[in-house]
């Protein structure tokens, strides 16, 4: 479960760094498209487990 | 019990009752004639003579042998060799049908002049032959994909019984794991083919069984689609059914193949055009949530996504479409 939690939790940065970003008007667009990656990242984990593809984005992001 | 009365005959009556799902109730007389090899048959120097019996009389009573619930004066002679039965209906008995599963006791009797004698009484059970008994059992099932479909396992989830938590499972006072003695598992797809699946008997410790995409008429995968699964579950000699489930289930394991496939390759940065616009990503999230969106509504209205699945592994199984 702590390789979920990694995920999750950075999918909660990601989140919150959005919303900062969003509140002071700043452009989110590429920042939410990496949400949405991480999004499609906790899915695959979610049906196949954690693995190299999962690992190998999140320590790129 | 009945009361017989065979005073008189010095004949040993003896008699088979064969009861089964095929031909029903059949009788026969086997006393057959006195001789040298069945001294024990009908004729001098025992009594009666064959020729001297008339008639014959079958009394139906029920379990108990205390009431009867009809008579039947048949045509029916015993035969000379002991052989020849004789159909015994409910209609001979006046009653509409035998119940399943109930034991009846049945009196033989031959009548002789003005003198029936009942010599011989059998009880038997009517076997079900597949028709259902009041039962309390709650017969439940799941359907397990593993990714890619080269098998599902089939789960009778039905469980232990519990008078809080599962009345419906299994054990006293409902039929209990151990009374059941076949099931019928029947898988029809999508094509319309049946299969039946016939040796599977849960347990509590082994409740399920694999359906491989070999058992179902596939080389090595099953192809996404919707399946109904018909299951019945029966207990005791002749074939009651005590339990009964059926339910179309969505097949979507080449589905989610394949849209985690798109992932990883997005993740992977495996197409070969850019995603600086997003297109790709947004184009797989659309896609995974048309797959949750087919899943969910199969859940609730499974005639509304025939064919969806289809179309949908068509789709996904196209690649990086927006590249």
């Amino acid at each position: 479960m702590i390789q979920q939690n990694y995920i999750t939790q950075r999918f909660a940065a990601q989140y919150c760094k959005i919303n900062s970003m969003a509140k002071i008007g700043k452009d989110i667009r590429v920042q939410m498209c990496l949400l949405k990656k991480m999004y499609l990242a906790y899915r695959l984990y979610l049906a196949t487990g954690y693995e190299c593809s999962i690992t190998c984005f999140l320590n790129q992001n | 019990m009945p009361n017989l009365n065979c005073t008189g005959v010095t004949a040993t009556i003896t008699a088979t009752l064969v009861v089964n799902c095929a031909n029903g109730i059949t009788f026969t007389d086997t006393t057959g004639i006195y001789t040298a090899g069945n001294t024990t048959g009908y004729g001098t120097p025992n009594s009666p003579n064959i020729s001297a019996i008339t008639s014959t009389v079958f009394y139906l009573y029920d379990s108990t042998g205390v009431t009867l619930l009809g008579t039947y004066h048949a045509a029916y002679l015993p035969s000379a060799d002991g052989t020849g039965g004789t159909p015994l209906t409910a209609a001979n008995f006046g009653l509409s049908a035998f119940t399943p599963n109930l034991t009846y006791v049945l009196v033989y009797g031959i009548v002789v002049g003005a003198t029936t004698y009942t010599c011989i009484q059998n009880s038997f059970t009517v076997p079900c032959c597949g028709a259902s008994i009041p039962s309390n059992l709650t017969t439940r099932f799941s359907i397990q994909e593993n990714i890619g479909n080269g098998a599902i396992v089939f789960t009778d989830t039905t469980g232990t019984y519990n008078a809080q938590t599962n009345p419906g499972g299994y054990g006293t006072p409902n039929p209990a794991y151990s009374d059941i003695t076949s099931t019928l598992l029947r898988i029809t797809l999508e094509n319309g083919t049946v299969i039946d699946i016939t040796n599977f008997i849960p347990t509590a410790i082994a409740p399920s069984v694999t359906l491989t995409a070999a058992m179902l008429g596939y080389t090595n995968n099953i192809p996404d689609q919707i399946i109904q699964f018909t299951y019945f579950v029966y207990t005791t000699v002749g074939q009651c059914q005590v339990g009964y489930a059926n339910n179309y289930i969505l097949i979507s394991g080449n589905s989610t193949a394949c849209i985690m496939g798109q992932i990883q390759g997005l993740l992977n940065g495996d197409c070969s055009c850019s995603d600086d616009n997003c297109s790709n990503t947004d184009y797989i999230t659309k896609m995974l949530f048309e797959l949750d969106a087919i899943k969910i509504a199969a859940t609730g209205n499974i005639g509304c996504v025939t064919g969806k699945i289809q179309a949908y592994y068509a789709k996904c199984s196209g690649g990086c479409t927006t590249c």
